[in-house]
């Protein structure tokens, strides 16, 4: 509903409103920034790191054609290539990441370099002539994970499942969870793989009490109601620091509310220090359950 | 009651002492010397409405008083003869004389000087004006000025019109949302004889709850609050609506291009009852009703309506009742039919509804009393219901407030040094945070309610003393109670006021006050949408509390009648409220969804620090009247959780703000006015920079909202990081008038709101520019477009007064 009022309310607005270009030179001088982005887990297969150029959001022109790693526009003038990217442990053991063309990140084989749960590493990238330093601790794993799955809303074109999912929460901190799900339903013999969509809920925290059984819902749609068939159905909680949780929850949010100017902008954490750095590294532990489930169909 | 004849009539009463006393006034009187009490009420003449505020001063002798909230006056004088001046803002004076060798009790009248343009301007030091008074930081408008100040749509509006006076600035163009000395709209406290008015918003805050035909009195405080306020960080608004013609049946009827309103008013047992009723409805629905299919029972619009209601009742002349009541309500309908018997309904309403009875009692001539018993309501309310191919959904949430009040104030005068008011009051808060029904075939119903059961309770005294003939002070104290569950708060707020006068018509003036806030406002916008929720402190919410000191001057132009303010404030705010990053949704969304979560994890607590100084110059007599104000302002704010814990400047941070306004009436048949206002640019969070798009991956799938095709994100690491446009706009206005048989008129009035139509910022957005046919290749660049709303809007209205 609140969406009726703020369409009611643009209506209203723009009954008498007009929108002008503003000259943005003057209103938002701001400069570019070395933008550094790590995540850290012993579940790792390669420790990667991302270090390229933030740049003004008016006025810097992006090419939109598909280049060659097809993400859509040529974002290459923006990655930093040359810089050296450090990892180090408390113990200071070090490794460098290197650059790698084909992901357009730093990384390096997780097996050179051991990630451990409730250890911390130390970031240390020299780019542009700047020194950046960061750090992050490896939260716990949770275990295990439960689930539920009932059938929900069926009409002739489709037929909805409710799954819930749950997990206790670790006693004793205070802990940030990302919650995802994906599921690989077969249609007309293909398989297609798609996000499970938790929408806010795939954010928690123990807010509710420490040790408490956390959950979150959301649904499977099976559109091919006349065949039954399995969804083979990943869930996926992890453990994350604080401030990779924020990270991502305002990049949701930001994301979610676009082009609404009734909701405030929500501001990106940054743990990156060094002169006009931003960006974050952080840890993680993944947990995840695969499960399968009988989409019945109604012949 | 049997009117008093316009004059004087004599009474015994016990002696009173004078409240006031100046310059070249013996401080303190020969105890010897044979003293007594002027006493009465000061009415307006042909409607025997009681004035508040009226001067009541003997210049040979300067002193002085004014009439309280209910129009009673009080003065000691020595015996002998004296020539006493009634003067007030908006009406002639009268001078009487008098010889005094018994107590005496005045009924005095006065004419609006509408009436009467030949108004003679008080030349010498013949009245008690702003350099003459304890308080500070707190300005009155004339209801007079409100209906000739030109208004958006010719809606005359009692909140905008506050707003043009410094420290008191509005929000973004077109919102009624203010901010008193770098506070929020949440830190204001409304009221309307004695009754909280919870949202004072009509149409998103375009146009203002109050119906300026049924005010008597307007005034607001932005510190140096008397210890008889409280509840609120920022200001105070005190609304009175007036009592009713006494005398005789009259009436008003306006006919505006967006609404029309009637008012009327009369006695019903001549010189003993009274009654006042007035209502505004919005018709932009009616109108497009014919355009609209309703033969098969379509229907849809919007309106908004106001309602005023009150009965004053004079049981004797130390006894009075007064019954004011006031209905507001915007709703937005919507029913559609479909074929096959399909339909859907849609309500969205939201409104405030106050009940206030009050009982004066008059103890003796130096105890007076008021004792009311109130009850304020908010509630906003979704209505849907839905029936397709026979399946059926109800929606039905609500969320509100109910207040129940019972407050008692007096007013003592012991002696010549001392004015004291004392009082107590006790609210039971009844908020909802969260009503719902929802009904569908699918999900099993979900019919729930959220409860929060709160009490507010106050004591407090405040005294105006005149410590000698220059110097007076004002302490005061209140002491604050809270419960919410097992959680209580005790807070002492003291208050403290004090006026140095250099000269006769300079004073300098100093305060101080502490105030705590229980109850706050989840805003989810910061534009005030009716969405917004009043939620209680709790164990986890602590109060809001601030802090002001404040000093300044003011100077009286006796002769020109001009006067002049100069502020300096400086406010601490501690454990004031916002949304946790991106949490300004969830309240609106989490309601709808009817998920069972708790506001108090979306919300985070932090500091504010605001000051700045004001400048006021105003002329308040004479065919030509209005005022220049100035504010310079500053507002900052630290939340631990908000902007990375580094401090910002608040949203309405605003360096400077200008208001020029003038009334100018060359005869009784014009009247011209304009007003120029300026302000600095309100800050904005925007995402000025861009980096690329989610570049490492994360291992757990995410849902994508929006499809990304540039590869790139935008982001922003600091709040309010920029400034936008200054604003700038001339309202100018003219009302013609005629006067017909039997004291009848009739006014036409034009205005022109935003004359030369300034593209004033509503919002700013980072949008991509316009695709370019002729360049399919051209690299996609984003620019900052600003929103301009209510350029240029003409107005035209009728008014038939009899």
């Amino acid at each position: 509903m609140s969406k009726y009022i703020q369409i009611s309310l643009m209506l209203v607005l723009l009954c008498s409103a007009c929108q002008d270009p503003v000259d943005a030179d003057e209103l938002l001088n701001v400069d570019d920034s070395t933008y550094i982005i790590g995540y850290l887990s012993p579940t790792d297969t390669v420790l990667t790191v991302h270090v390229s150029t933030a740049v003004p959001a008016v006025g810097t022109p992006i090419y939109d054609h598909i280049d060659d790693i097809g993400s859509g526009s040529d974002i290459d003038p923006f990655i930093i290539k040359d810089a050296i990217v450090l990892i180090s442990d408390e113990d200071d053991n070090e490794i460098q990441l290197t650059y790698k063309p084909e992901s357009r990140n730093y990384q390096v084989d997780a097996s050179e370099f051991d990630i451990k749960g409730g250890a911390t590493y130390f970031l240390r990238v020299s780019a542009n002539n700047k020194e950046f330093t960061s750090s992050c601790n490896i939260p716990k794993k949770i275990e295990p994970i439960t689930e539920k799955i009932t059938a929900g809303e069926k009409t002739e074109y489709y037929q909805d499942y409710n799954l819930d999912i749950a997990f206790q929460d670790i006693s004793g901190s205070k802990n940030y969870y990302i919650i995802g799900a994906i599921a690989e339903v077969a249609y007309e013999g293909e398989l297609y793989p798609y996000a499970i969509d938790f929408e806010l809920s795939s954010f928690l925290t123990d807010v509710i009490g420490d040790g408490e059984t956390l959950s979150a819902n959301s649904i499977i749609t099976n559109y091919d109601v006349e065949n039954s068939t399995t969804a083979k159905i990943t869930l996926q909680v992890a453990n994350v620091e604080e401030v990779l949780y924020l990270n991502r929850r305002a990049t949701y949010l930001n994301d979610y509310n676009d082009g609404n100017p009734f909701v405030e902008y929500s501001i990106t954490p940054n743990n990156i220090e060094g002169n006009n750095g931003v960006g974050i590294f952080a840890g993680y532990q993944l947990t995840e359950k695969v499960i399968e489930y009988e989409l019945k169909g109604n012949p | 009651m049997n009117r008093l004849p316009c004059g004087i009539e004599k009474q015994i009463h016990k002696n009173l002492r004078a409240p006031v006393i100046f310059k070249d006034t013996p401080f303190a009187p020969d105890q010897t010397e044979k003293k007594y009490t002027i006493s009465g009420y000061i009415t307006e003449s042909g409607s025997g409405e009681n004035l508040l505020g009226v001067s009541v001063y003997v210049p040979k002798l300067k002193l002085g008083t004014t009439t309280n909230d209910y129009g009673f006056f009080s003065l000691t004088l020595p015996e002998g003869n004296h020539e006493v001046v009634i003067s007030y803002i908006g009406y002639g004076n009268e001078k009487h004389q008098l010889t005094l060798s018994e107590d005496k009790v005045l009924s005095i009248e006065l004419k609006p000087s509408a009436e009467n343009l030949e108004e003679v301007i008080v030349t010498a030091d013949e009245r008690i004006k702003e350099s003459k008074v304890t308080q500070m930081s707190k300005v009155q408008i004339n209801p007079a000025d409100i209906q000739d100040i030109p208004a958006l749509l010719g809606e005359k509006d009692v909140m905008k019109t506050l707003q043009l006076m410094p420290g008191i600035q509005g929000g973004s163009e077109g919102s009624s949302g203010f901010f008193v000395r770098g506070g929020t709209p949440d830190q204001n406290l409304i009221i309307l004889d004695d009754a909280v008015v919870y949202n004072s918003n009509h149409l998103f805050g375009f146009f203002s709850v109050f119906n300026g035909d049924a005010i008597k009195s307007v005034e607001a405080f932005k510190g140096g609050f008397p210890a008889r306020f409280g509840g609120r960080l920022s200001s105070v608004i005190k609304l009175d609506m007036k009592d009713g013609n006494k005398e005789k049946l009259s009436g008003k009827v306006n006919i505006g291009l967006i609404s029309s309103s009637a008012l009327l008013e009369g006695p019903i047992n001549k010189g003993k009852t009274s009654f006042i009723a007035s209502g505004r409805r919005t018709y932009a629905d009616i109108m497009a009703r014919p355009f609209i299919d309703s033969d098969k029972g379509n229907k849809t619009g919007y309106y908004f309506t106001d309602f005023n209601f009150k009965i004053h009742h004079i049981f004797s002349p130390k006894d009075k009742l007064y019954w004011s009541n006031y209905f507001g309500q915007d709703k937005f309908y919507d029913n559609s039919v479909y074929e096959e018997g399909d339909r859907d309904k849609s309500r969205l309403q939201w409104g405030n509804i106050t009940s206030t009875l009050r009982w004066n009692h008059q103890f003796n001539n130096k105890l007076f009393s008021n004792t009311s018993l109130i009850f304020s309501n908010y509630k906003f309310k979704i209505l849907i219901e839905e029936d397709f191919d026979d399946q059926k959904y109800l929606f039905k949430s609500s969320s509100g407030i109910n207040d129940y009040t019972l407050k008692t104030d007096f007013d003592y005068y012991p002696n010549s040094q001392h004015t004291i008011r004392f009082g107590a009051n006790a609210t039971m808060h009844n908020f909802t945070p969260q009503r719902l029904l929802l009904k569908d075939e699918f999900n099993p119903d979900i019919n729930k309610e959220q409860e929060l059961n709160s009490f507010e309770g106050a004591i407090y005294a405040e005294d105006d003393w005149k410590l000698t003939d220059k110097l007076s002070l004002s302490p005061g104290l209140r002491l604050s109670y809270f419960n919410y569950k097992d959680k209580h708060y005790v807070n002492p707020e003291p208050r403290l006021a004090l006026s140095y006068n250099m000269k006769t018509d300079l004073a300098f003036k100093a305060s101080y006050s502490r105030m705590n806030q229980y109850i706050h406002l989840l805003s989810s916008s910061g534009i005030g949408l009716p969405t917004d929720l009043w939620v209680s402190s709790t164990d986890n919410i602590k109060p809001q509390t601030s802090q002001q000191f404040a000093v300044g001057v003011a100077k009286d132009f006796f002769d020109k009648d001009y006067s002049i303010s100069l502020e300096g404030y400086y406010k601490t705010l501690d454990d004031v409220i916002a949304y946790k990053e991106g949490a300004s949704f969830l309240a609106i969304d989490d309601l709808e969804s009817g998920k069972n979560t708790n506001w108090e994890e979306n919300i985070t607590s932090g500091k504010g620090w605001a000051y700045g100084a004001e400048i006021l110059f105003r002329k308040q007599t004479g065919p030509f009247t209005g005022w220049l104000g100035y504010t310079l302002a500053w507002s900052e704010r630290q939340f631990d959780e908000l902007n990375l814990g580094k401090k910002f400047y608040d949203r309405y941070d605003r360096r400077h703000d200008i208001s020029l306004v003038g009334i100018y009436k060359p005869s009784e048949r014009i009247t011209l006015s304009g007003t120029w206002v300026l302000s600095t640019g309100n800050n904005y969070t925007l995402p000025n920079q861009q980096h690329i798009a989610d570049p490492v991956n994360f291992p757990v799938a995410s849902y994508p909202t929006t499809y990304n095709y540039s590869g790139m994100e935008n982001f922003t690491t600091q709040r309010n990081n920029f400034r936008g446009e200054t604003s700038h706009r001339l309202d100018l206005g003219v009302q013609f008038h005629k006067k017909k048989k039997k004291n009848r008129e009739r006014t036409w009035g034009l205005s022109l709101y935003n004359a030369y139509a300034r593209k004033n910022p509503f919002i700013y957005t980072i949008d991509d520019k316009d695709y370019d046919f002729y360049n399919p290749d051209a690299p996609e660049e984003k620019q900052l477009t600003r929103t301009s709303v209510l350029i240029l809007i003409p107005s035209i209205n009728y008014t038939f007064k009899f």
